[in-house]
């Protein structure tokens, strides 16, 4: 089916129901746009409208017809700001039942909204295997047998030679088709919508891509003003010593700063420092460009001469030490493979690490596993993760991911490295500096880094500078609890906004570095390109609404302070050795700082947003949902 | 006047600006880590902008923990020099 668009708009929305093959596309009301400015924030809004539609969100099936897959840009994604090329994806998650979220970057943003459509909701379940075409304003789905069932850059290649060089996809590999609870959706080799299972979610929909037919250049308010900002912005950035070294190293320096430390997760973090031989040098040797998404100033990634694309710092923390596998050779090789197949990198690594411990404690044994189950084992870690992505063997329990628990004996659940049932995303273990084990517990979508975590507080930075970047007082010391709560909180709503404008968190003010782009230089670009004007403090209130938002949708999915939580190791397990040794989280002290979270935010001490937040809050859902009936309304599945 | 010999191991990046990973350094005696990165620093000019810039001050470990620029050395220390940026 399709349907032709009267013009490009900022916030097309498309609804289309693979049930019933209607497609739509309405434009998001401007006081939506205004109150949660797109990406991650307005996703948040349909996905409450919707799964409230659907039967309720505790109710929904994540991998059944009426989970809305919700794909959104940025509301800067694809103009020339500076890392503007981010998109997220949302919908309820099959790896941990709540709130499902991915960040993504890549080419797939720009190229979307420049084929016309700035967000996608797809319901329903097509009957036969799919994909849909964006081109001008019009969609069509079309049949995609011919794709199923091909990995991640090869069915790319496929849809480049069928639609041609200009086509940019973002798909499922043979994880997403089998509904492997950490699925991915990818674009690129190697960009991952990773998080919460969204590929299994867009596999249980058989749809196998979205491939984007962009042309032109999207229109801005002022092209002059865009054009000046980016390159005062562009400018501002260069002067970071921190963005010249992710451009000439990318990622995995971060690695030799974590394990000196004494601060990798080793071992399912039974250990805490692991081999130099996962330093930055050795992947150097196999890398032979440096590569970057749309409008990126950075240029972080790795090419490597395996082929593939990376790997990421958290790739080589989670495939290599948390696996006992030393060797970046073996690395590179795993990073390739799990991109290929499309699962998340950060899941794999922790339910590898997770059954590998649970193997080594006996608690699970041949019989279960197929065989040993070893730390360092490369050649079993590879054919796990195929066996995982076919759901072959014990791979089919695995791909459950943190729900393999309900059938694996008591006790597995102690050792699982999760909060909220998503799996830690990064290799960083959160027991020595307390705002980063703060910011995984509340991290809306679960143990994640990209939510919150106050990079900042490793640095010991003097009083005044502290003052001055955050406006209140904190302690200096990395492993105090005090003044904490504020700190995640601040982060919080700062990448909350860079979300909901699709620019990477690399670029983004307090993610490594205080000299950044902040608030002021968002709004100079938000105001550039749609003409909207933002005064200051009101960006970082729209971040605010964006938490709260997630927060009434989390206890909507049944959350409560209980699920605030961290894995019992981190509580419970002093850290073995090096700089960190010692140190744990204490629960009083935890639970005292989770109240001073919840004050910042203005929630109660259940962590419940205020009687008129949560009023606003239903005014904003209320409008999703009317646009989204469009005077029809998508059917359910 | 006394000396004393320390070996300062250079975490990443900032090895990679004086091509070694291990510098030995002769610091008089009673010399803090603060003393440490400035010898540093006349010796590896290159090094300069990353010793003494706010954005990503450098971090020190001794002995297992975390020093600052008052914390005592002594002869033989092997302190590790790390740029702390923190991140996916
Ligand atoms: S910094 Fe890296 S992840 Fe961010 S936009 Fe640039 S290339 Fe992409």
């Amino acid at each position: 089916m399709t349907l032709e668009s009267k013009a490009y708009h900022m916030a097309n929305c498309a609804f289309v129901n693979l049930s019933s093959g209607e497609v739509r596309l309405e434009q998001t009301p401007p006081s939506l746009v205004r109150s949660l400015l797109g990406g991650r924030g307005l996703n948040m809004a349909y996905l409450a409208a919707l799964l409230r539609r659907a039967g309720g969100a505790a109710a929904v099936d994540p991998l059944g017809p009426d989970n809305p897959l919700i794909i959104g840009t940025g509301l800067l994604s694809g103009t020339i700001a500076p890392n503007a090329a981010r998109f997220n994806v949302s919908a309820k998650s099959p790896e941990t039942l709540g709130l499902g979220d991915a960040n993504c970057g890549g080419f797939f943003a720009a190229a979307m909204r420049r084929a016309g459509v700035d967000r996608l909701i797809v319901s329903g379940r097509a009957e036969r295997p799919s994909y849909l075409l964006l081109e001008a304003g019009t969609i069509r789905i079309l049949p995609a047998e011919a794709f199923w069932g091909m990995g991640v850059y090869e069915v790319q290649q496929a849809l480049k030679e069928l639609h041609g060089a200009r086509a940019v996809a973002a798909v499922i590999g043979p994880a997403g088709e089998h509904q492997v609870h950490m699925a991915a959706i990818m674009t690129g080799k190697k960009n991952a919508a990773g998080r919460c299972g969204m590929g299994a979610v867009m596999g249980s929909k058989n749809l196998k891509a979205v491939v984007a037919l962009g042309a032109g250049k999207l229109p801005v308010a002022d092209p002059a003003a865009m054009r000046q900002a980016r390159i005062e912005q562009t400018a501002h950035l260069k002067k970071s010593k921190v963005i010249k070294v992710l451009g000439q190293l990318g990622t995995p320096f971060l690695y030799d700063v974590s394990n000196q430390l004494g601060a990798i997760r080793t071992r399912n973090s039974q250990d805490n420092f692991f081999e130099d031989s996962l330093n930055a040098a050795e992947f150097e040797k196999r890398s032979d460009k440096m590569l970057a998404c749309t409008s990126c100033v950075v240029h972080c990634r790795h090419r490597n001469t395996l082929g593939g694309e990376g790997p990421e710092y958290s790739t080589v923390g989670l495939l290599g030490a948390n696996l006992g596998i030393a060797s970046a050779e073996h690395v590179i090789h795993l990073n390739n493979l799990v991109n290929e197949l499309g699962l998340d990198a950060s899941s794999t690594g922790s339910i590898i690490a997770w059954a590998m411990e649970l193997y080594q404690r006996g608690l699970i044994d041949d019989e279960l596993t197929d065989g040993p189950l070893l730390w360092g084992d490369f050649e079993r870690v590879h054919e796990l993760i195929l066996d995982i992505a076919h759901r072959r063997g014990f791979g089919d329990l695995l791909a459950e991911s943190s729900q393999a628990r309900h059938r694996l004996p008591d006790g597995a659940q102690d050792y699982l490295i999760a909060v909220k049932d998503l799996p830690q995303s990064d290799p960083h273990d959160v027991r020595y500096i307390k705002s980063f084990a703060l910011g995984i517990a509340v991290a809306s979508r679960g143990a994640d880094h990209l939510r919150n975590r106050p990079t900042l507080d490793i640095l010991r930075l003097p009083d005044e500078a502290r003052r001055a970047i955050f406006g209140f007082e904190t302690s200096r010391d990395p492993t105090s609890y005090e003044g904490k709560a504020r700190m995640v909180a601040w982060h919080d709503d700062i990448y909350a906004v860079a979300d909901c404008l699709g620019i990477c968190k690399f670029v983004t003010h307090g993610f490594n570095s205080p000299h950044l782009l902040g608030y002021e230089h968002f709004a100079r670009l938000i105001e550039a390109a749609t003409g909207m004007h933002f005064a200051e403090g009101e960006l970082r209130q729209a971040g605010q609404r964006v938490i709260d938002l997630e927060r009434l949708l989390n206890l909507e999915f049944g959350r409560t302070r209980a699920d605030d939580t961290l894995p019992k190791r981190y509580f419970d397990e002093p850290l073995p050795a090096r700089v960190t040794k010692g140190h744990r989280i204490e629960r009083a002290k935890f639970e005292t700082m989770l109240d001073e979270y919840y004050q910042a935010r203005g929630w109660d001490r259940a962590g419940r947003p205020s009687a008129e937040r949560l009023a606003e809050l239903e005014e904003l859902i209320r409008l999703s949902a009317e646009a989204g009936d469009g005077g029809q309304g998508p059917a359910p599945g | 006047m006394a000396s004393m010999r320390v070996h300062v191991r250079l975490g990443e990046p900032l090895w990679r600006q004086v091509n070694t990973r291990e510098v030995e350094l002769e610091l008089p005696s009673g010399a803090v880590v603060g003393d440490m990165l400035e010898a540093l620093g006349r010796r590896y000019p290159e090094l300069q902008s990353y010793l003494v810039e706010a954005e990503v001050p450098p971090t020190v470990f001794l002995a297992d923990a975390m020093a600052d620029l008052t914390t005592p050395l002594y002869d033989g220390a092997r302190p590790t020099l790390i740029w702390a940026a923190a991140g996916g």
